[in-house]
């Protein structure tokens, strides 16, 4: 959807237009739960956030304001700060846990879909996991959210070039690990 | 152009299955609906009219509170500020109002017809002159003497008037008075000469039947 169509269904949803509103959550929800269940892995934590992160732009929607990267970013900022406060959450419910016995429980959670998908897939699913968070989380937002350079650097407060870096090392690193078959 | 991981990637991101997100949508969608709230003007509108109806009527009543009233406070407050007229236009309508009864009272005279709407219409004058002079103490100088006058003719003009329509009036009543009179003789003579015209037709009516009989006559001769 291009700037303006999308500026006129955020307005008219800002306006109570119902119509609007549904097709706002058609296009955003899948985008911002995929988002959510690659940082996670967690089906039901990610639900709770997408649906939360709608809660929240229902309640802000008056006050959002178009500026800089638009509303994409501004979703996926609501979104990416709730998966934040999720993972503090859960850190606070296992304080003796170190990273490495976290990072085990939330592969210990790989979704089903990433189960039963082919093995480029489960592959992939497992090397995401082992990138350094900032690089990882250019690539969620990339691919799993969509977002562009410019998008991903409103929601995690870098700059376009520094997105860029980040996203060409982390892809380089993806590409090294399968070269070298890295086991998982 | 992106590689086959990037590819890849985006396969594997897409192939997570949409979740049931029915619930949250009506959610969503019903938040939005509820949020909904008429337009600003129509919100505003119901306040604001109520706003406009008491300020209004209390600016109009106070317009021409006189010193001691109620709402005199309320017109010096609008005066000063501007949305009151100075005492001196207070007056000057009043007087304009008295002049504007006066000269319909003149027409309705001129036109002969309405006496008692000319009468009303110069009694109104009065009281407007009347309202006109109790105002007079607002005012000082020379504005006050300009209108002192004003009035007093004014007043003058209409006890003249007043007095021209009691003068119409009777001679409109005696006018009446002669008509009916003329007409009463008019009804006795008319019956005179209803006389004669009954008698100039038993007149005619021999002439008539005559000449009918003269006409039938050829008729009557031809048809034979």
């Amino acid at each position: 959807m291009d700037e303006r169509n999308l500026k006129r269904l955020i307005r008219s949803t800002a306006r109570g237009d119902e119509e609007a509103a549904g097709e706002l959550f058609d296009l955003y929800h899948p985008r911002v739960f995929r988002y959510a269940l690659s940082k996670l892995w967690d089906k039901t934590a990610a639900e709770d956030v997408a649906s939360e992160t709608f809660a929240r732009v229902l309640r802000d929607l008056d006050r959002f304001k178009w500026k800089g990267a638009g509303f994409e970013a501004w979703l996926f900022r609501i979104a990416s700060n709730l998966v934040t406060d999720h993972n503090r959450s859960k850190q606070r419910e296992a304080p003796q846990a170190d990273a490495s016995e976290y990072a085990e429980t939330t592969e210990l959670r790989t979704p089903e879909w990433a189960t039963i998908a082919g093995e480029t897939t489960r592959e992939l699913n497992g090397l995401l996991a082992g990138l350094p968070a900032d690089q990882r989380e250019v690539l969620v937002l990339r691919f799993a959210g969509g977002l562009e350079t410019d998008e991903i650097g409103a929601v995690m407060d870098r700059k376009p070039n520094a997105v860029r870096q980040l996203q060409f090392r982390a892809l380089e690193q993806l590409r090294g690990r399968m070269r070298d078959g890295v086991e998982i | 152009m992106s590689d086959k991981l990037e590819q890849d990637l985006k396969k594997m991101f897409d192939e997570i299955p949409e979740p049931d997100d029915r619930r949250d949508r009506a959610m969503f969608v019903a938040g939005v609906g509820a949020r909904r709230q008429p337009p600003v003007w129509r919100r505003a509108l119901v306040p604001a009219a109520s706003m406009f109806v008491v300020l209004s009527a209390l600016s109009i009543g106070s317009l021409e509170a006189a010193p001691g009233q109620t709402l005199y406070p309320l017109r010096n407050a609008l005066s000063s500020v501007g949305l009151a007229e100075e005492p001196v236009e207070v007056v000057d309508r009043v007087i304009r109002r008295a002049e504007v009864s006066l000269e319909r009272a003149e027409t309705l005279l001129d036109e002969g017809e309405d006496f008692s709407g000319a009468e009303a219409l110069t009694r109104r004058t009065l009281s407007h002159l009347g309202e006109a002079s109790a105002l007079l103490k607002e005012l000082s100088g020379e504005a006050r003497e300009e209108r002192a006058e004003e009035i007093a003719d004014l007043n003058d003009d209409a006890f003249d008037l007043l007095e021209d329509i009691d003068e119409e009036r009777a001679d409109a009543a005696e006018e009446a008075r002669k008509d009916a009179e003329d007409s009463d003789d008019n009804e006795g003579s008319g019956s005179d000469d209803d006389d004669r015209g009954r008698g100039s037709d038993d007149d005619s009516s021999g002439p008539g039947s005559g000449s009918d009989d003269d006409s039938s006559g050829p008729g009557s001769g031809s048809d034979d």
